[in-house]
Formats: structure tokens, sequence, C-alpha cells
């Protein structure tokens, strides 16, 4: 790699370095604020003003109307103490735990299997597989439902015809959660392939042809050029897909609305719950930054691990 | 086409390769491996497909066959009704307009900023630099729920409910797409940028002229994200819009959930109506990716 | 260079800034605390949010056209968005001084509203003789009352009656519909057979429905609560006995699936999967859109009682009304109330009229309101007072669905009773 110019030391540049790199050093530091000058300005008003609201009012009894009383950290007491809130803290990570390496797990295999210089029909398949993505997931949660209801679904009725009982799964407490689960990975899976495809594609395919001529096998070719070439996309994927999971809501509001019994409840049910069903807006942002802070420290980790083993260029 | 090892081995000389009679064994272990990725690839797609098939074979089924004792794909009839039923029922093209300025408008705002700030992140060094990465990332980790309201009370100070900017720019800058793009510039070789920058080139410039021509891939499926979230998102512009006429198409689809009654046929033809604009988009980036590729000059 | 991009930069914050500062397509906004508004002409705009969507839209956008049409000094415009997302927006709005005119909501919602004081007290529209309140529908009436002060106009009264099979029914030998729990419990398990592709007795629905179970607590002298929701009476006798008969039926013979919602309860009957259904009026167009032959019965008589439940949706207007706007919400609440208004709104959606001068000869183009409307006397609204998602949602709905997955009758019931008294009484 060539050395940054300025790295290269002459004489006069070396007599005017402390002025000169004083001055470019806060040009530099203008120049890349002004760069994120308007991202910075719709976050900081759209994102963190409510936010840093949302943060105060976890420290009040905020019902959205009426009066408004400090409370201090009882709202943080009252949900550490909470049965509903470990269940539900429980039932978050179960979720995110097995949704997270299961979709992006899968998005790679897909990835790299629809990646194949030669295979027929590769645009229709990444198609297919992607459309999931693209339909709002209330609306597809609605077929799931219907079709895997007995007696009147579609699956259930094949099923039968054959001689398969099956059970509601939307009826037990213990089969619920995996039924949201499925349908968290059916919706996803495409949009992070898509992810993976795009990662793939940046991949010098000389790589692959220098590793083809010395006789590498197609699994040691994954492991020591594609897999570390990845490595900047599969932290970006598993972040997102952590994050997405911890924050899933849609298919289980409209699939089981956290039920039967609770147990299928999230998190974001719970918020959604006593913030807008109960009015206690206070408490359900107290809830929200708790949620907050255990995706951040998941997430930190997650970086962190990703980091030691980053390629830069 | 002759793979470029082949052409490499054979160039100059013509002569054979010690490889050559090795050739028809490694093309038939090829055309097996190709053969194995199809049928999983078919299996994966199909099942996968599944359900928005049954939403499409719903949506041209009579209302009164949708729920039967004797579920099938298909039904003898095939009818239109729900689709002609959903048009008018909620003002369709009135709510394809409102989509296309939200989504479109979304989209480009958002490539915009995300690409300046995320170019920031990845090749600009300054003080602050991860605190900012991190408070970025933050504002992805927030559930939505929890902004909603204090979102809401603002966007009434400033009467910004039931207008067009309340609904994009809010959207206008998107922590997904700087964590994005952050993470496809930090991937992409540094030489061009170095070289650009010992020839006195502005960053401005090398973002414009260098990265951003090396992104067209990633800014794409970006783009494509960012299109299509926004053009599924049902809970936003139900919350920014007092007035129906403001709606999207989402959101107007979900008129079609009464409270006591689902008017299945009609969501599903509704449904089908609102992805066709996005497959369509879909398809046509998937050929854009592979031309820009051939194209970009690095290869 | 450096100029040109902070050139960029401002021309992006500029735009921004205009932007802001400029167009808005509708928005709408008064201090008042109104969004609607009231000219010195005397021509006043009211605001309507509501949840009126699936089929019953037409009908209620057709009226709402016909009023403005017919009073041109009031115009009302509405906005319909499905429910969830109406309870979503509605205090946000309230609390930023942009609320709505007037709402319709169930009245089930109403107490938690009328605590917070953002609906104004109708008493003296209701002692206003001019107004024809004697003519609705006691039953609506008395769901549209907060600890005895009125905060609503009924919109809607929709009592529930017994959907039964006929085909089902004479398959199984059963001549016809139950008319006791002895016959209702017997024929349900006639009705009911399993296997692979199960067919129920009764569809029993018991999250996002109408309320079925409390109908059978009811009827053996228990409840959720009491009559003014001060007390719990989950651990009544009348109650236990209830939960205990018809759960059992539930659990060891398969009379009706276990944790279902109403539209699924509803799909099972338009499957003919299910024999037998408690539905409220609305779902007859489509039963009989999907070739079901049903027929109409009371819900059979309980050992003690013989009641139904009424499901109410009531009218309400901003307490930050200006006396012109609430003159112009309650000339529009008579006008809906009207026979005629009600006589279209009866045959279009079948909903009950809440006018009960209107005759079941007048409602001859859709029979099944004149059935509905027959048991009308004997229903009453589930009221559960301002906790009626603590209630409901947290502590009744879950404890049946942990009964019907085994829990023991008595203990669950028991815990749920101290749940529910530790809301009420605080």
């Amino acid at each position: 790699m060539t050395a940054s110019p300025l790295a290269r030391p002459t004489g006069r540049v070396a007599r005017m370095k402390a002025p000169f790199a004083t001055r470019l050093r806060r040009r530099r530091i203008l120049v890349a604020y002004t760069f994120m000058l308007p991202s910075l300005v719709v976050l900081g008003v759209f994102m963190f003003y409510p936010l840093i609201r949302a943060a105060v009012l976890s420290f009040t009894n905020y019902s959205v109307f009426g009066a408004v009383k400090y409370v201090g950290l009882a709202n943080y007491t009252t949900l550490l103490q909470s049965h509903q809130f470990w269940g539900d803290l429980v039932n978050t990570v179960y979720y995110a735990g097995v949704t997270t390496p299961v979709s992006v797990a899968l998005a790679l295999g897909l990835a790299l299997l629809l990646n194949r210089r030669g295979l027929p029909g590769r645009g229709v398949l990444r198609a297919a597989i992607f459309l999931p993505a693209v339909v709002s997931l209330a609306v597809a949660a609605i077929p799931f439902r219907l079709m895997f209801t007995p007696s009147i679904g579609l699956i259930t009725y094949w099923l039968g015809l054959i001689g398969v009982h099956s059970t509601d799964w939307l009826d037990s407490t213990t089969l619920a959660m995996p039924a949201v689960i499925i349908v968290g990975i059916w919706k996803d899976v495409g949009f992070y392939m898509v992810i993976y495809l795009a990662g793939l594609q940046t991949i010098p395919p000389e790589f692959y042809e220098a590793a083809r001529i010395d006789g590498a096998s197609a699994w040691q070719r994954f492991r020591n050029v594609t897999w570390p070439l990845l490595s900047n996309t599969t932290m970006f994927v598993t972040i997102i897909a952590l994050i997405a999971s911890f924050q899933a809501f849609d298919q289980i509001f409209v699939m089981t609305q956290g039920g039967p019994a609770f147990s299928t409840e999230t998190l974001v049910m719970l918020i959604y719950r006593t913030g807008f069903q109960n009015f206690q807006m206070g408490y359900a942002s107290a809830i929200g930054y708790v949620l907050v802070l255990i995706i951040l420290l998941f997430s930190l980790f997650q970086m962190r691990y990703f980091n030691r083993r980053a390629i830069r260029y | 086409m002759p793979s470029v090892t082949e052409s490499v081995a054979t160039a100059g000389t013509g002569l054979p390769l010690q490889a050559r009679p090795a050739r028809p064994r490694a093309r038939r272990r090829r055309i097996l491996g190709t053969g194995w990725a199809l049928a999983v690839g078919i299996a994966a797609a199909l099942v996968i497909v599944f359900p928005l098939v049954w939403m499409f074979t719903t949506s041209i089924k009579p209302e009164s066959e949708i729920i039967s004792a004797h579920p099938g794909l298909f039904s003898a009839t095939v009818t239109g009704s729900n689709y002609v039923q959903a048009w008018q029922a909620i003002d369709f093209p009135r709510l394809f307009m409102n989509t296309v300025i939200f989504a479109g408008g979304v989209t480009l705002l958002s490539l915009t900023f995300d690409s300046l700030t995320a170019y920031a992140l990845a090749r600009l060094d300054f003080p602050g630099k991860n605190v900012i990465f991190v408070l970025v990332l933050i504002t992805l980790m927030l559930p939505f729920q929890v902004n909603l309201v204090p979102l809401f009370l603002l966007l009434t100070k400033l009467h910004w409910v039931n207008t067009y900017q309340g609904l994009i720019l809010p959207r206008a800058t998107n922590a997904f797409g700087i964590f994005f793009l952050r993470q496809f510039f930090l991937s992409i070789p540094k030489e061009l940028e170095d070289a650009a920058r010992v020839d006195g080139a502005s960053d401005f410039k090398i973002y414009r002229s260098i990265v951003l021509r090396m992104s067209v891939p990633a800014l794409l499926t970006l783009g494509l994200f960012h299109f299509m979230y926004n053009w599924n998102d049902l809970l936003w512009p139900l919350i920014v819009s007092t007035n129906s006429s403001m709606y999207t198409l989402s959101s107007g689809l979900a008129l079609f959930l009464g409270q006591h009654v689902i008017q299945y046929g009609l969501i599903m033809a509704g449904s089908v109506l609102a992805i066709v604009p996005m497959v369509i988009a879909f398809l046509l980036i998937q050929r854009r990716f592979v031309e820009s590729i051939a194209t970009s000059g690095l290869r | 260079m450096r100029l040109r991009l902070i050139g960029a930069s401002l021309a992006a914050a500029t735009t921004l800034g205009l932007v802001a500062a400029g167009c808005s397509s509708g928005g709408s906004s008064s201090s008042s605390g109104s969004s609607g508004s009231s000219s010195s002409s005397g021509h006043v705009t009211l605001t309507y949010w509501n949840g009126f969507t699936g089929p019953d839209e037409p009908a209620v956008k057709a009226l709402v056209n016909k009023f403005n049409a017919t009073h041109k000094n009031i115009t009302i415009k509405m906005t319909i968005m499905p429910w969830d997302v109406f309870y979503e927006k509605l205090l946000p709005a309230y609390a930023a001084n942009n609320g709505p005119d007037i709402v319709a909501m169930d009245t089930q919602q109403l107490p938690q509203y009328a605590a917070k004081n953002v609906f104004a007290p109708l008493t003296s529209y209701y002692s206003n003789s001019a107004n024809n309140t004697s003519s609705l529908v006691s039953a609506a009436t008395d769901a549209t009352k907060v600890k005895g002060t009125q905060y609503a106009v009924p919109a809607n009264f929709a009592p529930l009656m017994l959907y039964w099979n006929k085909t089902l029914f004479s398959k199984a030998g059963l001549s016809g519909p139950p008319t006791n729990w002895a016959q209702w419990q017997s024929d349900a398990v006639k009705l009911s057979k399993g296997g692979a592709s199960p067919q129920y007795g009764i569809a029993l629905a018991e999250n996002n429905t109408i309320a079925m179970w409390p109908i059978l607590l009811w009827e053996n002298g228990g409840g959720v609560t009491n009559s003014d929701a001060t007390k719990s009476m989950l651990s009544d006798p009348g109650t236990i006995s209830a939960v205990d008969q018809w759960s059992k039926l539930v659990i060891k013979d398969g009379i009706a699936p276990k944790n279902i919602t109403g539209a699924e309860a509803d799909s099972l009957f338009t499957a003919q999967k299910a024999a037998m259904e408690m539905n409220g009026p609305w779902a007859t167009t489509g039963y009989q859109t999907a070739k079901v032959d049903f027929g109409l019965a009371p819900i059979p008589a309980g050992p003690k009682k013989s009641v139904t439940l009424a499901d109410v949706v009531g009218m309400s207007v901003n307490a930050k009304d200006s006396s012109a706007q609430q003159a112009a919400a309650e000339t529009f609440f008579t006008w809906w109330n009207t026979a005629s208004s009600q006589t279209y709104y009866a045959i279009h959606t079948g909903f009950v009229p809440t006018n009960t001068a209107v005759t079941a000869a007048e409602l001859k183009a859709n029979p099944d309101v004149a059935d509905f409307q027959s048991v009308s006397s004997s229903a009453q609204a589930y009221e559960l007072g301002t906790q009626y998602t603590n209630v409901e949602t947290n502590t009744w709905e879950p404890a049946i669905e942990k009964i019907l997955q085994g829990s023991p009758v008595n203990s669950t019931l028991s815990a749920a009773n101290t749940q529910v008294n530790g809301y009420l009484g605080g």
C-alpha cells in the first residue's frame, strides 16, 4: 500500500509541521462535520430530541394527558421487580437468540448459492427469495395465520390429506413462539441475502482464480477468501439482524398479540401495551431505555468481536 | 465463454495446457455442483414464495371461496372483482402518488445524506468519530414505539402533521443507511483515493468522483431498501396523516381490516397491487447490479 | 473545494429550512384546542375520527356525505383509520391541542377518556326532549354513561345471537337450536369431531373478539366484575362453575378450539367447521356470501339468567369545542339517530337501529336485522370502567388462556381475582 503523502517527511514540512499540522487538522475537522451536517441535523431534531424527551419522561408518570409528576427512579425499580418484565425479557432473548443466527446463516448460504456463475435463473430465484422483504409484514402475517389454522388452513388441510394431524401452533404456549420466529426469519432472510450479495460482488474474482490455481477446494476458498473479505458485511448483517430481532413487533402483533398467556410477548409489545393501551408513557419509556441498553451491550460486544477480525485496506 | 484462467493459460502460446485432459472431469463436477445448487435454490425459493403465491391466488378468488372447509390454492372461478373494488375503495391513484412521493423523497434525500455521513465516518479522521458512530447506532436501537409520542408532539408543534415534509423529513437520513454505506466504504481499496489526494483533490471531489462511482451497487441496494421500507410502511403515514387523502398505499390497505370482519380478498388484491411496482424495481436493479460491476474501472 | 463543500451543505440546510417554513397540504391546528373551525358566517367544520373500516365504511361514508349535503351550515370532515391506530393517536392529539371534534369509540374505552376530561358531558343533550333520546335503545344509552353521567351518544348497537349451522345440525340428527344450557352443551358435544380436520360444536373465541365468555359467566350468575366495575367476581361460585363446565368441555370433548381470535372463530363458522357461534349482526353478509345455511337464535337460557351481550359504539364531543361546534355536533348526533338514517344504516351494515321506532317491516331488505332487534331488550353491555385494559387484556384473557391450556380453574381464577381487585381498588 502506498503510504499517505503526509507521512513522507520533507525538510520543509518537518520545519512547518506545528502550525501547518494544526491548520490542516482544523480544516479536516471542519470538512468532516460539514459532510455530516445534514444527517446530524435531521437525526438531532427528529431522533435525538424525541429520544431525550422520552428519557426525561421515563422519570415521570407521564400519561400523555394530564398532570405530569416527577417520580425519580420509580419506573425503573418497578420494572426491575416486575414479573411481566422479566418474562418478556426471556421471550425477547429467546426470539433474538434463534432468529439472528438462523437468518444470517441462511442468508449467507443462499447468497453463496445464488452467486455462482452459470446458475440458470439466478435473477428469478433471487427475486423470489427477496420477495417477502417487499411485502408489509402486517399484511403477510394474515396468510400465515390463515394457512396454519387447523380445519380451514391450506397447509393443515394438505397435511390432513396425508393423515398428519396438525395442532394450531398459535394456540399453544409452547409452539406460538416458534411460529412467530419462523415468520420473522421468512421475512428477513431475503433482505440479508441481498446485502451479502452486494458484499460478494465486491470480492475481486482474481482472488478466487488465484486460489483455484493454487488448488484450493471450495471449502478452503470460502474459508480463506470469501469469509475474511466478507467480514465487514457480516458484522453489518449480524448487528442489523440482532437489532431488528430485538425489536420484533409486526408479526407478533398480528398473529398472537403477545399471547397465548403472554408466551410470545416481547419487550417491545410490553412497551406498546403499557404505553398505548394503558397510557403509562413514562413507564413505557423506561422499559424502552432498558431495552436500548440491552441491545447496545449486545451490539458493542458483537462489534468488538468483528473489529478484531476486520479487514482494513 | 472461456474462464479467465483458461484464456490466461493459453494466451500467447496457443499451446494446450497440461491441465487440458482433466477439463471434462472438472466440467462434469461443475455441472453437478450447479445442478445441486439449482435444486436447493428452487426448493428454497418455492418454500419462501408460497405464502405470497397464496396471497395472489386468494386475490383472484371470489370472497365466498376464500374461507372454506376444502381450501385449495386455486378455485374454479377466477375473478378480478377484488382488484376493481380495492382500486375504487381506497382512491388508488391518489394513494399511489402519495406513496411515490413519500418513498421516492425519502430515498433520494437519504441516499445523499447517508452517503455524505458514511464517507466522513469511514474515510475522514476527526475527534468524536467513534462517539458519533455509536450515537448513530443508538438511534437504530431505540424501539419506534418509544419515540412515537414525543415525535408526534414535535410534529404538531411544527404544524407538520398531515404534510409531506412531516412525512419525509424525519426519515431523510437513516442510521441503517449510514451504517451500511460506512461498512461498504471501508471495504473499498484506498489506492484511488490516496492517489487523488496526492493530486490535490478535495475530499468532496474524491467523494463525488471516486467513492460514489465505485459504490454504485451498494447505493442501488440501499436505495432499493429505503424505497421498499418506506413503500411498505404502514404505521408512520397513518400517524402523521389526519386525512385519508394523505395516506400511502400500505396504510390505505389497513382500512380493509374491519373491526369485526376482515375482507381477505380485498386486502390481498390491494397488497398485490402494492407489491408489483416493488418487484419491478427489484428486477430492474438486479440487472444494473451486474452491468455496473462489469463496467466499473477497477476490474 | 472547501467553499463548494460548505456551499453544498448550506444549500441542503436552506432547503430544509425553506421546506420547513413553506407549503403544507392540509395541516391544521388551532389554538382553540380543536382541529375544526367555525367562521363568523355561522358555518361550522367538524373533524370526525373513527375506526369504521371494513365493510361498514361505505355506509358510514354515505351517511356523512348525506348529512353534509343536507346541512349547508355544517361540514363534517371524517377520517377513518384502523382502530389500533385510532387509539394510538387520540390522546397525543388531544394533548397537543389538535384533537378531533367528534370521535366514535367503543363504550368500553370511554371511561378512560372520560376520566381524562377530553370529552364534554352530554347531560344537557339528553335532557333536551327535542333530541328524542328516549327513542334510543336503553342498553345503548346505559353503555354510554360513565359513573352516571352521559359522555356519548350511541352510534351503533349490536347484540349477540347464536348463529347455528342448519346443515351440520341436521347431519348430527338435531332438529333445532338449543334453548337451554343442558341442550347447548350436549349439542356441542354431538357436533364435535376430532381428527386431522376437526369440526367444532361451537367457535368460542377469547381474545381480539367481541366478548363471548362473559355471556357464559353472566348466565350462570357470575361475571368478570360487578355491574359498576368496583369489585371482581372472578371467585364467585357462579363464575367458577361456568368456567369449569365450559373449559372441561373444550379440553376433554373438544367442543371448541383453545385460543382463537374473533376473526378465526368467524372463519371456522364460514368454512362450516364450527356448528355454532355467538356473534353480532355484522357477520350475516359474509356467511350468506359463503352460502352457509345458518339460523339465528337467542343465546340459550342459562341456569340463572337469559342474557346476551351488546356491543355499543358511541359518539363523543371534544371538551374544548366552542359552543357553536358543540351545537353542530349535537345536530349531527340527532340526525344520525333519526329513524330514516338508522334504517339505512341497519339495512346496509346489519347493525340493529339505535332508534327503537324503526319497525321490523321497515327492515325487510335485511331480515336478519329484525332477528337481532328482537333480542335487544335482554342485552347488556360489557363494561369494565377505566380499568378495561388491565382487567380484560392483562388479567381475564390470560387467565382463560391458561385454564384452557390445563391450569386448574380454582387457583387460576383466584389469582386473577386478586389481580383484578388490585386494579379496581386502586
